[in-house]
């Protein structure tokens, strides 16, 4: 399959405050649409701080240019609530996002409620992707119940609810064992394939870097204070 | 027979708001919400305040401005407490004990320490017959309205809201949702359940007093505890505050059968509180032992 690199984040530039040095000084990256991007890099770099500017979390008083092309739509990263809307984080911690006590689906559906929660009843879930019966989940069964892999796919499902065009992830499967990071991997690859989503995912394993993004993934280095971004192959 | 149900059920209508609305602030939000007692007696104030206006006019409409002007007293209470809470970043138990001071002088300076409610009529006649339980007309038509406007409250986004705000507080910004709009929508909801509660005491008793809501805390804690050790809910559940009150009423009133002295049941409602602790919720680990204040 032919991949584009038609997620483009460019000329970014952001310092935690205006007397501060410039933590991104022009920083240019191209990720592949529609498939996983896996970012490595030493702690500390800035690999996190990269997927807040990304999606838009970066509060106003921080100093932040750059812009963020999807497609041949572009959009000024300062502009944070768009581009909170096109792009989603899944926190690194999922369980932040859960509700226990409560179901899968009753969970997709608090997911959708509004900013000021209303005296309507909850969303009504639409068919659940076809591609969860794959995973084995019951959809009634408590958040409790699930295995860590399940939970993880959840979270992501429930961030998805928002329909953002890229998805990212900070280290997805650190709290997994193997099987569930395969199973988590293996989902996200699913959504890149059949939902046409592109996934930007921060994963330190080399053995589930080499499974799943066979092209290459991104290291993210600090070279003589600039910090830059190179594709390995 | 009839004599001793009538009785508990009578109690049990006085008190249902204040369970309903303890419900939802402790168990639902579970939040250590004390201001639930100066609702108490705003709702009160409030009500007994609105009786004096009210008095050239029929009783339905006396029923119902009272109804409204004490369940306004008691949000008034929690939307004191709740905005200190979350826009002073104040933990909320502090929160309630300074709103306490704050509505303990508000009272004192609008009103006398007691005041007899005897001289105006008593909204909850709505009914000319049943001579022996004449009120008992006006507090069920009063809690049945409470009750199916609670029912679909928790039904909706904003219901669901408080028990995801309980069980996971972080859950909101995540989804881009106000968290101090939950919080403060549901303590003003309690609270304001609280102050009708404490209205239907005022007119079952013909008087407002300062004290009257101190001490209450230990009796939607007791009712709480007892209705979670007969229904065992993880998720929402409004049968824990209805079994709850029923529960409470009916041993206080067992005990005054058997000639216990009831100037002893506030030390009976705690070592009842330690019983169902250490027993009951020992021995079902899945019970939440250490949840908020064991509700």
């Amino acid at each position: 399959m032919e991949m584009h690199k038609n997620i483009k984040l460019q000329n970014v530039t952001f310092s935690f405050s205006e007397q501060s040095k410039k933590f991104f000084d022009d920083l240019n990256i191209e990720f592949f649409e529609h498939t996983l991007n896996f970012i490595q890099g030493k702690n500390g770099v800035g690999k996190s701080t990269l997927l807040q500017v990304l999606s838009g979390e970066i509060s106003k008083e921080h100093n932040l240019q750059g812009q963020l092309q999807i497609g041949m739509d572009i959009y000024d990263l300062s502009q944070t609530q768009k581009i909170a809307q096109l792009v989603a984080r899944v926190p690194q911690n999922f369980n932040e996002i859960l509700v226990e006590a409560y179901s899968f689906v009753e969970n997709l559906q608090f997911a959708q409620m509004s900013r000021y929660p209303t005296l309507f009843q909850l969303p009504v879930k639409k068919q659940l992707p076809s591609l969860i019966k794959k995973y084995g989940i019951d959809n009634n069964r408590p958040v409790s119940l699930l295995s860590g892999g399940q939970r993880q796919i959840l979270s992501i499902l429930m961030v998805l609810e928002r329909s953002p065009k890229v998805l990212l992830l900070d280290e997805p499967t650190a709290a997994l064992d193997e099987e569930n990071a395969n199973i988590v991997m293996n989902f996200l690859q699913d959504l890149c394939m059949h939902q046409d989503l592109t996934v930007i995912a921060i994963v330190h394993n080399h053995e589930l870097v080499a499974k799943y993004a066979p092209q290459g993934y991104f290291e993210l280095v600090n070279e003589r204070t600039k910090r830059t971004i190179r594709f390995i192959e | 027979m009839l004599n001793f149900l009538m009785i508990v059920i009578e109690q049990s209508l006085i008190y249902l708001p204040l369970a309903l609305g303890a419900y939802m602030s402790l168990s639902l939000l579970k939040v250590p919400d004390l201001s639930l007692e100066t609702a108490y007696l705003m709702g009160a104030f409030f009500g007994a305040t609105a009786l004096s206006y009210v008095v050239e006019y029929s009783l339905w409409i006396g029923f119902m401005v009272t109804m409204f002007a004490s369940i306004c007293g008691g949000a008034l209470v929690g939307l004191t407490s709740s905005f200190i809470t979350s826009y002073g970043k104040v933990p909320h138990l502090l929160s309630a004990i300074i709103t306490f001071g704050l509505f303990n002088g508000i009272f004192q300076y609008f009103s006398s320490s007691y005041q007899s409610l005897a001289g105006y009529e008593n909204v909850l006649m709505l009914f000319s017959y049943g001579k022996q339980y004449p009120e008992i007309g006006g507090l069920i038509i009063g809690c049945t309205f409470v009750f199916i406007l609670y029912i679909y409250l928790l039904s909706t986004q904003l219901g669901y809201s408080f028990a995801i705000f309980g069980f996971n507080p972080l859950f909101f910004k995540h989804f881009n949702i106000s968290t101090p709009y939950v919080f403060i929508t549901g303590i003003i909801i309690a609270n304001g359940l609280a102050g009708f509660s404490g209205f239907l005491f005022a007119q079952t008793s013909n008087f407002i007093e300062l004290n009257m809501g101190i001490g209450k805390s230990l009796f939607y804690i007791t009712t709480l505890i007892l209705g979670r050790s007969v229904i065992y809910h993880t998720k929402i559940s409004i049968g824990i505050p209805v079994a709850g009150v029923f529960l409470y009423f009916l041993i206080q009133q067992v005990l005054l059968q058997i000639g216990f002295n009831l100037q002893y049941f506030t030390m009976i409602q705690s070592l009842l509180i330690l019983l169902i602790l250490l027993t009951i919720y020992k021995k079902d680990r899945s019970l939440p032992l250490h949840d908020q204040l064991g509700v």
